[in-house]
């Protein structure tokens, strides 16, 4: 009990110096490559659920994070801390390459550059499919398939709430500054 | 009451959007795949044939069919390779299917790979009732072509009269006859037939703009300045 106290003490006291545990940010890293190869694979066979995907992976990473790597674990290498900011920028890019990685793995060859290429130039379309709420009433799923401007519309809204879910789970701040 | 619609509109459309996407219809998939190719998009046309496939079960005929569109996009997007994965499949799948054959004879012999495209034609050629007389010119032609780089031209002779009788109007053929006249020194023979080859060639739009139809305009005209060398 002792023990756990003070190992506890020491992981707080990192925060406080504005430090952060090398294992916790390459946990971060490692969860957003393996989730971004599998959404894109996913994304590319079954269909892109806007909002769907990018709320689970925003709430995911930072929560499997958290269960996998605690922040009150001792820490054995530290290094200064990013920034909030900086370190959800890590895990989106991070996401975001092995989400095109994830693509041309579930093409059957690959070129995922050239199939977003195509799908913002109007050649082809992505497969999209949700629920939306009738006149605020009756649900009713749908699925279309969409490109060009709209397409990216949708990514960026998806992406947007991704990107703030991060940021939030993240919560990089000193703990003083909380 | 209102809260109580949304709720029971929201788990059946949950329901309906999970068996939507997740629960696949094979026959449906290929013929989204065959209206995708029809529109050209190709990504789609892959994607659904992909999809029909992993959902057949082992409804032979569908697999099949998937399998054909998708050797089709592959060898039109410059995929031989994949092609050739797919033809293998297809012809495993089905092994009386003459045509099947009769293209990765085709893709062979792109590849110059010239003995294995003639083992792939003669036993295309064993079952190709069903294959287009257009179609047959075309692989006899083929045939002829693969004959004559291994150097058997009686064997291209014949193909090229066997090719003739299917099609009159092929730019191919022409070429094939030109080329073993050539081969055989009758300069004369090779131009004539290799002109009627260009003028063939010019009536369809697309026969000189693939790679294959530039070599044999580089052909004509190698033929042509010879001749007129001759001539002089």
């Amino acid at each position: 009990m002792k023990i756990q106290k003070a190992e506890n003490k020491i992981a707080q006291s990192h925060l406080k110096t504005g430090t952060i545990n090398v294992y916790r940010l390459a946990t971060g890293v490692v969860l957003a490559l393996v989730l971004g190869a599998i959404a894109g694979w996913v994304r590319y066979w079954y269909g892109y659920f806007v909002l769907g995907q990018g709320t689970l992976v925003g709430l995911f990473i930072p929560w499997a994070v958290n269960i996998l790597c605690s922040r009150d674990l001792p820490p054995r290498k530290i290094m200064k801390n990013p920034g909030a900011m900086m370190h959800v920028l890590i895990l989106f890019f991070c996401f975001m390459i092995a989400q095109a990685i994830g693509f041309g793995m579930g093409q059957p060859w690959f070129d995922p550059v050239g199939w977003l290429g195509r799908i913002i130039q109007d050649e082809t379309r992505e497969t999209v499919w949700g629920i939306s709420l009738l006149g605020g009433v009756a649900a009713k799923n749908f699925q279309l398939g969409v490109n060009g401007g709209f397409w990216i519309f949708l990514n960026l809204f998806d992406l947007f709430f991704m990107g703030f879910f991060l940021l939030v789970g993240i919560n990089s701040q000193r703990e003083d500054r909380q | 009451m209102i809260k109580w619609v949304r709720l029971v509109t929201l788990i059946v459309a949950l329901f309906f959007l999970g068996a939507g996407v997740f629960v696949l219809d094979a026959e449906k998939e290929l013929n989204l795949a065959y209206r995708a190719f029809k529109h050209r998009d190709m990504d789609q046309a892959m994607r659904h044939a992909g999809r029909a496939i992993f959902s057949s079960g082992n409804d032979k005929k569908i697999i099949g069919s998937a399998l054909k569109l998708e050797y089709t996009i592959a060898d039109r997007l410059g995929h031989p390779q994949k092609a050739m994965v797919y033809l293998g499949q297809a012809i495993l799948l089905q092994p009386s299917c003459g045509l099947c054959y009769l293209q990765r004879g085709d893709l062979e012999y792109k590849r110059k790979n010239y003995a294995a495209a003639l083992h792939d034609f003669e036993k295309g050629f064993e079952n190709a009732a069903n294959v287009s007389p257009v179609a047959k010119g075309y692989y006899y032609a083929r045939q002829g072509l693969s004959h004559l780089a291994v150097g058997e031209d009686t064997q291209a002779q014949a193909d090229f009269q066997n090719a003739l009788r299917h099609d009159l109007e092929s730019p191919l053929i022409f070429f094939l006859e030109s080329k073993i006249l050539d081969k055989n020194g009758d300069l004369d023979g090779a131009y004539e037939n290799a002109l009627q080859g260009y003028r063939l060639g010019r009536k369809k739009t697309k026969f000189f703009s693939s790679p294959e139809g530039d070599l044999w305009l580089r052909y004509y005209a190698d033929v042509m300045i010879r001749y007129k060398g001759a001539q002089r």
